[in-house]
C-alpha cells in the first residue's frame, strides 16, 4: 500500500483529514525542521534527532547496569524502562508541544489558509511522533536486546514486546503533552496562556525533583483512599486508563476545532495588552549613580525584558525549579547557623546565585524581538559604558540584591545578628563575584540575537569546570572559611576586593562587546590611529 | 471592539476601509477572513456563514494581511507554492501563474532566496501574489501598498481595478486617502469601532461639504483640529 495513495487518503478521510494538506503541512513541517527555523518547535532537525538519539542510546545502555546484580522479572524490567521512556520523554515533549501548539508565528502565516484544525492537529501530532519514533526506540535498543541476558526468565518475543510497548508510551506522552495545551487553549485566555504554558512546561522539571515525595503522596494517601477488596481495586484498574483516554481524546479535540484562530489570537494578546506605568526609584538610583540616562535605559530595558520577553522566561524555566528545591532544602533544616560546625544547604546558597546568574547570563542575549536591536545602532557609542552599567546594576538588584534582603530578614530569626551580617556580606561578595565573571559571557546588547537551542554544547565545558570549582569552593568554605568569625570576615574582605577589580574590566569588556556586536566597533577604530600631517 | 458595524460587498465593487489607528480595520478584515472570532452579530461570505464555514470562506478569499508574517526560511518560489497548494491549485497551474507574477513583480531572479533575505517590499509583493494564485472571489487587501516603490504600487493599483473589472470584490483597508479615493467605488470609514460613513467618495465629499477625502476623514473622525496636538509636541521639545 502506497503510504500516500487513495488507500491512505481514505482512511484519512474517515477520520476528518483532509489529506492532500495533511501530507503538505507535513512536508513543511519538515522542511521548517531541517531548515531549522522552527527550531524547539517540533523542530529538531535530522542531526540533532540523530544526535539526541545518540545520547539516549547511551543512557539506555548505562540504566541496563542498574539490573546487573539481581535479574529482574520482565514486568519488573519492562515497567522500569517505560518510566524511564516517560519521563525522559516528558520533558522534552511537554515543551516541545508547547512551543509547537502554541506558536503564533505558524498561526498567522496559516490562519487565513484553507486548512481545518483536525487536519493541522493530525499533521503535528505526526510530527511529534516521528520525534518520538528516534528518540524511543533508541532510549531502549540496549535494554530490549539486553533482556535476552538480564532478564530472570527471558523469553525470544521479549525484545520486540519491549520496543512496541516503550514507543507506545512515549507516543502517548506526546499525545497528553498535545492534549494538555488542548485544554489550555480552550480554557485560558490568550493574554495568559503563554505564561501558563510556561509553567505547564516547567511540571516535568519538578516531577522529577520531588519524584519521591510524589510516589510517596500516591501510594500512601490516594492507596489509602481506594475501596478494600480485589473487586473495588479492578474497577479502579479499568476506570483509570478508561478516564486517561477521555482525557487524551477531549484535549486532542480541543486542538482540532478553531485552534489556528485562537493562537493567531496570540499575536495580538500575548502580552496582555496594558503594562503599568510607573517610575522605578531603583532606576531613579541607578541613573543618579552609574551614569545618567544610558544607565537607566539599560536598567528599564533589561528590566521590562526579563520580565516580558517570551523566549527568555522560557529559557528561565531551568533555575525555577533550582530555586525552588532550594527554598525546600533551606527549609527542611537548611536555616543551621554556617558558624555551627556541620554543613547545611546555607553552605551552597551562594553558588546557588552564581548558577542562576550563569543561566540568565548565557540566555539574556537571546531575545523574541530580537529585531528591534536596531534602534542601538543609532545611540552614540559613548552610552555604552553607562548602558553596561545600568544592566549590571539591574542584575545585581533583582538577582542579588533583592533575594539578600529577604534572606536578611529570615535568617535573623535563626542566628545570631553579626553570624547574620557576616554570612550575608560573604555571601553577597560571592554573588557579586559571580555577577562580575558570568557578565563577561553577555555576547552584546541583551535580547538582541535570535533564540538559538544548540548552545548546549558551547557550554558544557564552563558548565563542567563551574560544577568543579563550586564543589571545591563549598568545600573550602565549610572546611576552612566559615570555622573562624575572623578568617570569614578576612575572606569577605578579600572577596569584596575582588569583586572590584573583576566587576570594573568586565563592565569594560561588556561595552565593548555590546558595541562590538553592534557593528559600531568598526566604525570607532578610527580612534585607535592617529592621522600625522606630513 | 467593533459595534453594530453592518455592510454588504458587491461584485466587482473595489471597498475602501478607513479609520484612524485602533478604529477597528484590520479587525473587521480578519473577522470577514475567518481568522477572527467574532462575539455577536453575523458574517457571511458568499453566502456561507462564519465561523461555521471557515475553511470554505478561506477556499474563496486572498488576504494580505498587515504585518509581512512569512515562513522566513522558504524560498519565495517555495512559499508561494505552499499558499497555492494549501488551496488546492492544480500544479501546471500553479507553477504558470507563479511564474507569470513573479516575472510581473521582477521577483523571477529572486524565487530561488530564502524569504529572510527580502526587502520589506520584495516581502509585500510575495504576500500579494500569494492572494491572488488561487484566484480568489473576494480579496481582503490591508495596507496593500507598505513598502512598495513608486512602480510597484503604480502595478499593484492597475491590478485592482484590473481584478474588480473581472468581477472580483475588494476590501482595501489603508490610510493612504489618495489612492482610497483615486481606485474605490465605495468608502466605508470605521472610528471607535463604529461605521460612521458609507458610500462613494464624491458622495461622502458633498454630504459634509468637504472638498477632499481627507477633509472628509477629519471632520468625521473629529481630527480636523490637529494643529493644538501639533502645537503640545512642538513645546514639549523645547523643554
Amino acid at each position: 500500500m502506497k503510504l500516500r495513495g487513495p488507500a491512505v487518503s481514505r482512511v484519512l478521510g474517515s477520520l476528518g483529514i483532509d489529506a492532500p494538506r495533511y501530507w503538505l503541512l507535513l512536508d513543511l513541517f519538515t522542511e521548517l525542521a531541517e531548515r531549522r527555523e522552527i527550531l524547539n518547535q517540533l523542530g529538531r532537525d535530522g542531526i540533532t534527532l540523530k544526535v539526541s538519539s545518540w545520547m539516549f542510546l547511551v543512557v539506555g545502555g548505562l540504566a541496563c547496569l542498574g539490573f546487573l546484580r539481581s535479574p529482574p522479572s520482565a514486568a519488573t524490567f519492562l515497567g522500569a524502562f517505560t518510566l524511564i521512556t516517560v519521563m525522559m520523554l516528558g520533558c522534552i515533549l511537554i515543551s516541545e508541544a508547547g512551543n509547537s501548539l502554541v506558536n503564533p508565528v505558524e498561526g498567522l502565516v496559516l490562519a487565513h489558509q484553507p486548512v481545518d484544525g483536525a487536519t493541522y492537529t493530525a499533521a503535528k501530532l505526526t510530527h511529534l511522533a516521528r520525534v518520538v519514533g528516534f528518540l524511543a526506540p533508541a532510549l531502549n535498543a540496549i535494554p530490549a536486546f539486553a533482556s535476552l541476558a538480564l532478564l530472570k526468565r527471558p523469553f525470544w518475543y521479549y525484545p520486540p514486546l519491549h520496543l512496541a510497548a516503550t514507543y507506545s508510551a512515549g507516543l502517548l506522552t506526546g499525545f497528553f503533552a498535545c492534549a494538555l495545551f488542548g485544554f489550555l487553549l480552550r480554557f485560558i485566555p490568550a493574554s495568559r496562556l503563554k505564561s501558563v504554558a510556561q509553567i505547564v512546561e516547567m511540571l516535568p522539571f519538578l516531577a522529577m525533583m520531588f519524584a519521591g515525595q510524589i510516589w510517596r503522596w500516591v501510594v500512601l494517601r490516594i492507596g489509602g483512599w481506594l475501596p478494600a477488596g480485589s473487586a473495588g481495586r479492578r474497577y479502579f484498574a479499568i476506570g483509570l486508563p478508561v478516564a486517561a483516554a477521555a482525557t487524551l481524546i477531549m484535549g486532542i479535540r480541543s486542538l482540532s476545532a478553531d485552534y489556528l484562530i485562537r493562537v493567531s489570537n496570540l499575536a495580538h494578546g500575548g502580552g496582555g495588552g496594558r503594562a503599568a506605568a510607573r517610575r522605578s526609584r531603583v532606576a531613579d538610583v541607578v541613573a543618579r549613580w552609574l551614569g545618567g540616562p544610558p544607565a537607566r535605559a539599560g536598567f528599564a530595558y533589561t528590566a521590562r525584558l526579563m520580565r516580558r520577553d517570551w523566549a527568555f522566561r522560557r529559557q528561565l524555566i531551568g533555575i525555577l525549579p533550582l530555586l525552588i528545591s532550594m527554598g525546600v532544602m533551606l527549609a527542611q533544616g537548611g536555616t543551621a547557623d554556617p558558624f555551627a560546625g556541620r554543613f547545611s544547604a546555607v553552605h551552597v546558597m551562594p553558588h546557588v546565585f552564581g548558577v542562576a546568574l550563569f543561566l540568565v547570563a548565557i540566555s539574556i542575549i537571546h531575545g523574541e524581538d530580537y529585531k528591534g536591536a536596531w534602534v542601538f545602532l543609532l545611540a552614540p557609542a559613548s552610552a555604552f559604558d553607562a548602558f553596561a552599567r545600568g544592566v549590571y546594576g539591574l542584575l545585581w538588584f533583582s538577582i542579588v540584591g533583592v533575594p539578600h534582603a529577604i534572606l536578611l530578614a529570615v535568617l535573623a530569626w535563626f542566628w545570631p545578628v553579626s553570624h547574620v551580617l557576616l554570612w550575608l556580606a560573604y555571601s553577597l561578595a560571592v554573588s557579586s563575584l559571580y555577577l562580575g565573571l558570568v557578565l563577561r559571557l553577555i555576547d552584546g546588547i541583551p535580547f538582541s540575537k535570535q533564540p538559538v537551542t544548540s548552545r548546549g554544547a558551547y557550554f558544557m565545558g564552563i558548565m563542567i569546570g563551574g560544577g568543579l570549582a563550586i564543589a571545591a569552593a563549598v568545600g573550602l568554605q565549610y572546611y576552612l572559611v566559615f570555622r573562624s568569625v575572623m578568617l570569614a570576615a578576612g575572606v569577605t574582605a578579600v572577596l569584596w576586593g575582588l569583586v572590584w577589580l573583576v566587576t570594573r574590566s568586565s563592565l569594560e569588556a561588556f561595552a565593548v562587546a555590546m558595541r562590538f556586536n553592534l557593528g559600531l566597533a568598526s566604525a570607532e577604530t578610527g580612534a585607535i590611529y592617529t592621522e600625522v600631517d606630513a | 471592539m467593533l459595534h453594530e458595524i453592518s455592510f454588504r460587498l458587491g461584485r466587482g465593487q473595489i471597498v475602501g476601509l478607513l479609520g484612524p489607528n485602533g478604529a477597528g480595520k484590520s479587525t473587521t478584515i480578519k473577522i470577514i477572513a475567518g481568522i477572527h472570532a467574532h462575539r455577536s452579530g453575523r458574517v457571511r461570505v458568499a453566502d456561507l456563514p462564519l465561523p461555521e464555514y471557515a475553511v470554505d470562506v478561506k477556499q474563496r478569499i486572498g488576504y494580505v494581511p498587515e504585518a509581512a508574517v512569512l515562513f522566513e526560511s522558504l524560498t519565495g518560489q517555495e512559499f508561494l507554492e505552499l499558499c497555492g497548494r494549501l488551496h488546492g491549485v492544480e500544479e501546471a497551474a500553479l507553477q504558470a501563474r507563479i511564474a507569470r507574477i513573479l516575472e510581473t513583480f521582477g521577483l523571477s531572479s529572486d524565487r530561488v532566496m530564502r524569504l529572510d533575505a527580502y526587502s520589506k517590499g520584495m516581502r509585500q509583493k510575495i504576500l500579494i501574489a500569494a492572494a491572488l494564485l488561487h484566484n480568489p472571489d473576494l480579496i481582503l487587501l490591508d495596507e496593500p501598498l507598505s513598502g512598495l516603490d513608486v512602480n510597484a504600487a503604480i502595478l499593484i493599483k492597475d491590478l485592482i481595478a484590473a481584478l474588480a473589472a473581472e468581477g472580483k470584490t475588494i476590501l482595501y483597508s489603508s490610510h493612504v486617502l489618495d489612492v482610497v479615493e483615486k481606485i474605490c467605488d465605495r468608502v466605508l470609514i470605521i472610528h471607535q469601532g463604529r461605521l460612521i460613513a458609507d458610500g462613494s467618495a464624491e458622495g461622502l465629499k458633498e454630504s459634509t461639504k468637504q472638498t477632499t477625502l481627507e477633509d472628509v476623514f477629519r471632520v468625521l473622525t473629529n481630527s480636523a483640529n490637529v494643529d493644538p496636538g501639533v502645537g503640545r509636541i512642538v513645546s514639549a521639545l523645547r523643554q
